[in-house]
This record gives structure tokens, C-alpha cells and sequence, in this order.
């Protein structure tokens, strides 16, 4: 069953946003189905969510944006990771990683 | 780093908003055009992909709201654009907006200015530091009924020298001088006080120095510390004052130092050391009570462990066997804060007027909070529109609270400038005797506390509004036919509530004036036993070195009442000491020939009065046995005395005391004095109940010996003049002229009408009661527009109803009616409420009620019928209008 992002921490949906736009740009609808894609399925970003969050990382300055032609050349905003956008997906994939080891290992124990 | 973020983002927002805004429409609709395209390919048909597109994003509109918010710099620029909305929606409605900020502002101000008043008065009295460590230091004669009076120099010895529990003691003497030097001689007060005094109150002075031991010796004593008002007033507030050498009764003083402008304990003009001999400290003169006497307890004594101890030492005092006169008369020595002693007739008014003043708030907010209730459910269609269109909930409870803040912000702005007003107000209005040496002023802590209660204010102003439309669905309130019938109806309900509150608040605030006022009038009525009406009174106070023997001072007034008793217009004209109703009521023990004094009994006690014939006649005491005294009575005749009925009717009940011997008892080998006559007993301090002055109190049936002038020796001392019909400032002029016929240096001041003298003593009792009465009137005039707005909203929200009920056929003068009867409902109710609390509440008034019981049906009544009839115009008003509904305008309007 679908998850809404919103209503997992904030910063789960940054990150997805993140890894989606890892290895190329893409605009607004492309980037909600890549992460669509990626998990499998399981999250599926509503517009409603996607884009405040995409405005509010380009004013953080993790991702930037320029109007360019989509596929069937309709003009589309497309957005790209920033450097400094590498660098947050770098930090925040650790971070994930210690979390999700702690509290696995958290479960585990007796 | 996130404040840089939300800085630039709120300035990217201000200056580039339209093009963000229009980038956004275009990314929505690209996405929109996007995803109908990627249903298109899955197989929608094209009208129905894009409709599926668009209902899945969402409205635009919405969609850009959520974005706008999720930016960093929001809630600023939601700030300012609920500001801007906020003071617009103010000014589209400027009447309401100008009766909440005033109201606000009156419930607030007047609560400021009292609560300033209190904290100076009971808290901070200016120029001392640490008034809590402050203590006077009292003497009381249980058994003579002198509860509270001043001390002796022995006592104040003993209590200087604890060193253990006070770190500082000082003690101080009223003393006047003349002072020639000026354009016209002056009369400066002054006290002479022990070198610690400045100490005791942590006082330094702004120039020079205060006194040294050395300094405070008997003829060592001609340095002065000025005030800094007489320094400013007289001395032209020149810094070379210092070292500089003034005459003063003809003595030369050295100035020393200049004390600060709020340090005015006592309110004198000057200080100088009161340089007593160390004979005066002979344990023999315990007795001799002169001094006020002060002292700073040290650091870690609190004040119960300090009274237990001067208890002790009174103890110790009693049992010494060469005591016995202060066992026999219930001697004690005691001490009380300072503030209570010099404020302590305040505490009750102030309570009362505290009281007051937080109905006036409480009413203030009933008011704002109907308003505010009314004003939100008249928007009800507005927000149910604006909540469709997307603004989500907590964004209209964050701009409701902004609407209330500016209002709650406006009202303390203004708030400040009552508070201002009304602390000066308090200050010019106060009667002197009670906040001599008060500056009065705002200050910090009570700012903060006005803040305190606007900052309540925003918030109960904003959960109001928050409640009552948190209960508002769109979906239902923008149907058509819906009228809001039952919000409203809660609304009126509770307005309603409010309304009669206030009304209960206001009837007791009027009852409890009323009966001050009632009290009041009683008061003038009040015989005290002579006639003040018509009598100019003076005083005077003869330096030593000039009138150094008995014979000159007597010589000065023979030749000033010669000379008043020749000017034209004065029908009598007398001299003496004290003068009634000017806070002197010396009193001393005396003896009866033929009575020795019995072990256990103190003897003989009285108030005693230096007169010479003109006083009784001047005054109109009346003669009741014997004679008065006349010329003859002056020294080198036979010593002689006139009582008063109190005294004869205490120690000769059942016999003439004409012809009786009585001596004074304090001096050693005084002559008998015979009883040549009795006169009626007067008032001396007060008009009503226990005598007090200065701060001392003792019984009012105490009786009076008088002396002759003449043959008693007085310094100083009180001319008065009676009038044929002569005005009050001719009477005067008199009095001057006759002094500087027989010495033209002498100074005469503190020249009063006897009428205004007891009108004085009256004081704190009018003070309170027109203060009472500006609360009451307050509280009437806010209730009124409570009521009124009441009325008013509920005829507009029937206009509709009305019209039917007109056109149905009922008459106009019916509906006035209606609209009248359910106003008056409430009015009866607060009225009924408001009555039954005030009849709890007025007990609190009974010290200062006279000839009226708290629960005087009269002034009940009078403030029942001023409440209804306000409130009947109150009504009236709005219920006219109802009765000018058009019923066609009526019906065509929602």
C-alpha cells in the first residue's frame, strides 16, 4: 500500500528528491516518477507535496532550475542537483544509514 | 545561515513576487499538460486526461498557497500581509476599531496609573533605599490611651545603641527658621536631625557631604544640608553654594551639602543637626517624648526578630524598680516599618480603589470581547469563502490573531498615554499631607505589568475568535438560505452574559460612591465644638535670639492683638498654641491638689494649650462654667487654668472644678495653677472618631488643660482673627500688616482658613471618594456602550424579523417595545446581581463611612435608579431605530 511521504519525517522526501535527481535532471512530474520508481512502488508523491518541497530545496540551494522542452516539447521546469545538493545527498545517505542500522539493531535485540 | 536563508527568501518574495508568482503558473500548468499527456498515452481520451491531470494537482490557486508556504521567508511575509489585511479591515471599520483601542486603553491606563501610585506609595517611597529595612521606632501609653506616639532621647539611646540589630538609628525634631536674606522674609521648614539620619533612609546627598558625630553637638550645630528644592528655590541651584553662609533665625550656618530631589524625609526645606545636649539622654527624661525616630535594621535581622527584641528591652525598662511611672501608665516601646506608619492610613482607601479599578478592566474586557465576538460572526460568510478558497485553517486562526494583536498593540500604546495622564492626575489631585515628598511617575515594573495584561488581552481576544469560528464549515455557511441563526444566538447569549456583568460590576462601583459621597456630606455637618466658619488663622515662630525673655514675647502679641483688635472689619482676634486641626496635640501629665498620686494609677493626664483670651472668643468655644482668661492673667498674677467638660467631667464628676489646684507633673516645683473656668470640648484632629495626628493616635475624649499665653511662655504659636464680614483675604492681610507694624523681619505663614484646616483633615476620605466616583463614572459610560452595542447588533441582526413582524401587521411602538423589554430584562438582572454584591462588598468600606451604614438603602437605591436610567438610553437609542425599519428595505436584504 502506498505510503504518503508527508507523512514520514520531512527530510525522507528531501532525500528521495535527492537520489532521483542523482544521476540526471528532470522536471516536476518526471522526478515524482523516478521516485516511484526507485522504491519500488511504495512511495508515491502526490504533486501537493512534491512541489512545495522542490521550491523550498531550491531556496535551500540544493537544486537548481531552468525552462526547457520535455519529450513531447511541451516547456516543462526542469531541476538539477547543485554541488552543494551532491554534498547534502552524501550526508544525508549516511545519516539514513546509521539510523537504519541502529534501529535494526535496536529490534533485534532482546 | 538560516536566518541569511529566510532573509533572502522573504526578500526574493517582496521584490520579485509577481514573477515567482507567474513562474509558478506556468510549472503548474506544464505539469498539468504533462501528465494529461501520459494519460493520453495510456489511453485516455484527451478531454478526460486533462480533466484527470487537473483534479489530480490540485487547484491551482491551493497548490501555490502551499508552496508560498513551504518557502523559508512564510511566516514573515504572512506577518506583514496579515498586518496590512489586519489594519485594512481596521480601517474600514474605523468606529469599532476606535471604542475597542479606547476601551482597552481606559482598562488598562487607569489600572497602570493605580497600581504606579500603589507600588510608590507602599513599595518604593522615593529617596529611600531598601524601604523594607526602614523602621520608625513608637511609644505608646496603653493606660492613657496614646497608642502610637513619638519617642524620647533615651529611648532612641537604646534602640542606637543594638548595635547587634540595627546597623543605623537617627532620630529628628521639627524645627522652623526664618529666613531674612531673601526679598521678603521666609518661613523654611527644617528638622534637626542626629548625623545618622541620611544613613538610616541610604541616602547620599547629590552635593557635599552630610553630617559627623563631631558635628551633631550642642554648639557645635551650625552646619546645614539643604533640600534640593530649597536649593533650587532659594539658592538659585548654583553649585558655590558650598561653604557658603546663610542666616537663619538670625544664626549663622554653614552649607554643607544639597540632598537629592526625592529624598524628602521629612518634607522640609533644610537639616541641621539637632546638636542635643547629654543631658537630654539623663534616663530621668524617658518620659519626654519628642523625636521621631528612625532606624535601618542590619541585613540578617528580619523585622518580627527586631520587634521581639525592642519588646524585651520595654520588658526589661518596666521592671526596673526607678520605673514606676511607666508602669502605672502601661509605657511601651514598639517599632512599625516606616512605610506603614507614613502611608498607613492609605491601606484601606487603596484597597477599595484597587478594587475599583479591576472592575473597570474586568469591564473593559467584557466590552472588547463582545465587540470582538460580534465582529468575527458578521465576517462568518467572508472566512467560509476564504476557507474554500483554499486558506487552510491554522493560516486564518494566525491572521484572526494578528487582527487582535494590532488591536491589543494599539490599545496599550494608548494605554500608556491614560496611565501617563492619570498618574500626574493623581499626583496634582492627592491631598498634600498624604503623598508629601511623592514623585509620582510611571515606572518600569508597572510597564511591564500593562504589557503583561496586553499581551493577555491578545491572547484571550485571539482564542475568543478562534473558538467561535473554529466551529465554521464552509460548505455550510455559503449556502444561500442559511442564515446563521444559531451561532449567532450562543453569541448573543453570551454577549448578553457579559453585558449583565458589567452592569453588576458598574452598580456596585456606584453604590459604594454613592455612600462615600453620602458620607461625606454627613461630615460637614459635624459640630466640633466651636466655629471654624469666619476665622483666618496664622502662625508665627519668634527666634530666640531676639526674643530671648519671657516679657518679649508676651510684649509681641499684646501689640499685634492691640493691633488687630483696632483694625477695622475684625470682630476678635487671639493667639495661642495649638491651633485645632493642624497635627499638634501635645499632651502632658499633671497633678490635682489634694490628690496624691496613687501607686498603681499614672495620674492626671491631658492635652494642653497655650491661649490667651481672643482664642476662645475667636474660636466661639463656648463657656460652660467660670470665666476665661482676660488681661489680668499674665505673668507675675496668680497662675491660672481653664478645662475643658471632657476633663472636668473625667476627675470631677460629681463637683465644681472651679477653684481646684492642678500643676503641671513633669516640671519639678512648677506653681499651682487655679481653675478660674470650664469650656465644651472641640475637635482637635479629626471630625470623627479616634484623635490622631502625626501619626499618633489617642482617644477623642482625652480632656484639655488651657494655659494663659501669658503666663506660659511660647516661641512660637498661631494668630487668628474673626471678620465682621470681611473676605478671608482681607482677614489676612490684617494679620500681616499687624505683625510687621511691631517687627518688620518676622515672617508669617501657613496662613488658613480654619474651614480649610478641617476640610483638610478630610482629605483622604474626599481624595478617595472622587476617585471612586471618576471609576464608577468610567464603569457607567463602558457599560452603557456594552449595552448599547448589545442592543444595537441585535436589532441589525433582526432587521429581517422586524420587517415581517411590520408588515404583519404589528405597530411601531410594539417593537420599540419588545426590543426595550428584552434590553431592560438584562438590565434588571446586572442590577439585582450587582446588588447583592455590593451589599457583600461595601463592609469593606465601613472605617471610612460616617453617620452611614454600609448598607444605607438610600444609596443603594440612588445607584439603582442612576444605573436604569443610563441604561434606559442605552436601549432606547437602538430600539428607535427598530422602530424605523422600512419593511420592504427589511425584507429585500438577507
Amino acid at each position: 500500500m502506498a505510503t504518503e511521504p508527508t507523512n514520514l519525517l520531512q527530510g525522507t522526501l528531501d532525500l528521495m528528491i535527492l537520489k532521483a535527481l542523482a544521476l540526471q535532471e528532470m522536471h516536476g512530474l518526471g522526478i515524482s516518477r523516478r521516485i516511484e520508481q526507485i522504491t519500488k512502488g511504495t512511495f508515491q508523491v502526490k504533486p501537493g507535496s512534491l512541489f512545495p518541497a522542490l521550491h523550498k530545496m531550491e531556496e535551500a540551494g540544493w537544486l537548481s532550475s531552468t525552462w526547457g522542452e520535455s519529450e513531447n516539447n511541451r516547456r516543462a521546469k526542469y531541476y538539477r542537483l547543485t554541488k552543494a545538493g551532491r554534498r547534502q545527498l552524501e550526508t544525508e545517505t549516511e545519516r539514513w544509514g546509521r539510523i537504519s542500522l541502529a534501529i535494526g539493531r535496536a529490534l533485534e535485540a532482546s | 545561515m538560516r536566518l541569511f536563508s529566510i532573509a533572502k527568501s522573504f526578500l526574493r518574495s517582496l521584490f520579485r513576487k509577481q514573477q515567482i508568482d507567474a513562474e509558478l503558473d506556468d510549472e503548474i500548468r506544464s505539469t498539468v499538460e504533462l501528465l494529461a499527456d501520459q494519460k493520453i498515452k495510456e489511453g485516455m481520451p484527451p478531454d478526460e486526461a486533462r480533466r484527470a491531470a487537473r483534479i489530480e494537482l490540485g487547484g491551482v490557486e491551493q497548490m501555490k498557497e502551499r508552496v508560498r508556504e513551504a518557502s523559508a521567508g512564510a511566516w514573515l511575509e504572512m506577518l506583514l500581509q496579515d498586518l496590512r489585511f489586519g489594519l485594512r479591515m481596521l480601517g474600514k471599520n474605523p468606529g469599532f476599531a476606535a471604542i475597542a483601542i479606547l476601551t482597552l486603553a481606559l482598562g488598562i491606563g487607569a489600572n497602570t496609573a493605580i497600581f504606579s501610585v500603589i507600588n510608590a506609595l507602599f513599595l518604593h517611597p522615593p529617596g529611600v533605599s531598601g524601604p523594607a529595612r526602614v523602621v520608625t521606632v513608637r511609644a505608646r501609653y496603653d493606660k492613657l490611651g496614646l497608642k502610637n506616639i513619638v519617642v524620647s532621647a533615651p529611648d532612641f539611646a537604646q534602640i542606637r545603641d543594638s548595635h547587634a540589630i540595627f546597623s543605623s538609628a537617627a532620630m529628628a525634631s521639627n524645627s522652623g527658621f526664618n529666613y531674612t536674606a531673601a526679598l521678603y522674609p521666609q518661613r523654611l521648614t527644617g528638622a534637626g536631625v542626629t548625623s545618622q539620619w541620611f544613613n538610616v533612609f541610604g541616602a547620599k546627598p547629590v552635593l557635599g557631604r552630610d553630617f559627623t558625630p563631631e558635628e551633631d553637638q550642642p554648639n557645635a550645630n551650625h552646619e546645614v544640608v539643604l533640600s534640593y528644592g530649597a536649593w533650587q528655590e532659594w539658592f538659585g541651584g548654583r553649585k558655590n553654594i558650598l561653604g557658603r553662609t546663610i542666616e537663619l533665625n538670625e544664626q549663622p550656618y554653614r552649607v554643607i551639602g544639597v540632598m537629592g530631589p526625592e529624598f524628602r524625609w521629612p518634607d522640609v526645606d533644610l537639616w541641621v543637626p539637632l546638636g542635643l545636649p547629654p543631658q537630654s539622654f539623663d534616663p530621668a527624661n524617658i518620659f519626654n517624648e519628642s523625636y521621631f525616630a528612625v532606624a535601618r535594621l542590619r541585613a540578617n535581622v528580619s523585622f518580627s526578630q527586631a520587634s521581639a527584641y525592642v519588646g524585651l528591652l520595654s520588658q526589661r525598662n518596666i521592671q526596673a524598680p526607678s520605673f514606676a511611672f511607666g508602669r502605672r501608665s502601661g509605657w511601651g516601646l514598639f517599632i512599625m516599618p516606616f512605610t506603614q506608619l507614613v502611608y498607613g492610613d492609605l491601606t484601606t482607601p487603596i484597597e477599595v480603589l484597587s478594587g475599583a479599578v479591576v472592575f473597570v478592566l474586568l469591564i473593559a474586557c467584557g466590552n472588547i470581547a463582545g465587540l470582538l465576538l460580534a465582529k468575527v460572526s458578521g465576517r462568518t460568510k467572508e472566512i467560509a469563502v476564504r476557507a474554500a478558497l483554499g486558506a487552510s485553517r491554522p493560516r486564518l486562526l494566525f491572521q484572526m490573531m494578528v487582527e487582535s494583536a494590532v488591536l491589543a498593540i494599539a490599545g496599550v500604546l494608548v494605554s500608556l498615554f491614560v496611565a501617563y495622564a492619570g498618574v500626574k492626575a493623581l499626583g496634582l489631585a492627592a491631598p498634600h499631607t498624604l503623598v508629601a515628598g511623592l514623585g509620582f511617575a510611571l515606572n518600569s515594573r508597572v510597564l511591564l505589568f500593562a504589557l503583561l495584561i496586553g499581551a493577555f488581552s491578545v491572547a484571550l481576544f485571539g482564542g475568543i475568535s478562534a473558538w467561535h469560528f473554529s466551529r465554521i464549515e464552509p460548505a455550510h455557511h455559503l449556502r444561500e438560505s442559511v442564515r446563521t441563526a444559531t451561532s449567532s444566538r450562543t453569541q448573543q447569549r453570551i454577549r448578553s452574559v457579559l453585558v449583565a456583568g458589567e452592569i453588576a460590576l458598574g452598580l456596585v462601583l456606584l453604590a459604594g460612591t454613592a455612600l462615600l459621597l453620602r458620607s461625606l456630606s454627613g461630615l460637614d455637618h459635624v459640630n466640633p465644638g466651636f466655629t471654624p466658619q469666619g476665622v483666618v488663622t496664622a502662625a508665627v515662630s519668634l527666634p530666640a535670639t531676639q526674643y530671648d525673655t519671657q516679657a518679649k514675647q508676651d510684649a509681641f502679641y499684646r501689640s499685634v492683638l492691640d493691633h488687630l483688635a483696632q483694625s477695622p472689619g475684625i470682630e476678635s482676634a487671639g493667639a495661642g498654641f495649638p491651633l485645632p486641626f493642624t497635627g499638634n496635640n501635645p499632651s502632658a501629665s499633671f497633678q490635682i491638689e489634694g490628690r496624691p498620686a496613687t501607686p498603681d494609677s499614672p495620674g492626671p493626664h491631658s492635652d494642653i494649650r497655650y491661649v490667651t483670651p481672643g482664642y476662645f472668643t475667636t474660636l466661639r468655644i463656648p463657656l460652660l462654667r467660670g470665666r476665661f482668661f482676660t488681661n489680668e492673667d499674665r505673668s507675675g498674677s496668680q497662675r491660672v487654668a481653664v478645662i475643658d467638660a471632657n476633663l472636668a467631667r473625667q476627675y470631677w464628676p460629681d463637683q465644681n472644678p472651679v477653684g481646684e489646684k492642678i500643676r503641671s507633673a513633669s516640671i519639678s516645683s512648677a506653681p499651682w495653677a487655679t481653675v478660674v473656668g470650664v469650656v465644651g470640648h472641640i475637635r482637635f484632629d479629626q471630625l470623627t472618631g479616634a484623635e490622631a495626628s502625626n501619626g499618633s493616635s489617642q482617644s477623642s475624649s482625652k480632656g484639655a488643660v488651657y494655659y494663659s499665653l501669658f503666663q506660659g511662655g511660647a516661641p512660637y504659636g498661631y494668630l487668628m482673627v474673626r471678620g465682621a464680614g470681611s473676605s478671608a483675604n482681607a482677614l489676612s492681610g490684617s494679620i500681616r500688616e499687624a505683625v510687621n507694624v511691631v517687627d518688620t523681619h518676622l515672617p508669617v505663614y501657613d496662613m488658613k482658613t480654619m474651614n480649610s484646616l478641617i476640610e483638610a483633615s478630610l482629605g483622604p476620605r474626599q481624595f478617595a471618594a472622587s476617585l471612586l466616583a471618576v471609576f464608577a463614572g468610567l464603569a457607567l459610560m463602558l457599560s452603557a456602550v456594552g449595552l448599547y452595542g448589545l442592543v444595537s447588533y441585535g436589532v441589525a441582526q433582526r432587521t429581517n424579523e422586524i420587517g415581517i413582524r411590520i408588515a404583519l401587521g404589528a405597530r411601531r411602538s410594539d417593537v420599540l417595545g419588545m426590543i426595550l423589554r428584552q434590553g431592560l430584562t438584562l438590565v434588571i438582572a446586572g442590577t439585582a446581581v450587582g446588588t447583592a454584591a455590593a451589599l457583600a462588598l461595601t463592609r469593606a468600606m465601613k472605617g471610612f463611612l460616617y453617620g452611614v451604614s454600609p448598607f444605607d438603602p438610600f444609596s443603594f437605591l440612588t445607584a439603582a435608579v442612576v444605573l436604569i436610567l443610563v441604561a434606559i438610553v442605552a436601549c432606547y437609542i437602538p430600539a428607535r431605530r427598530a422602530m424605523s425599519v422600512d419593511p420592504m428595505e427589511a425584507l429585500r436584504h438577507e
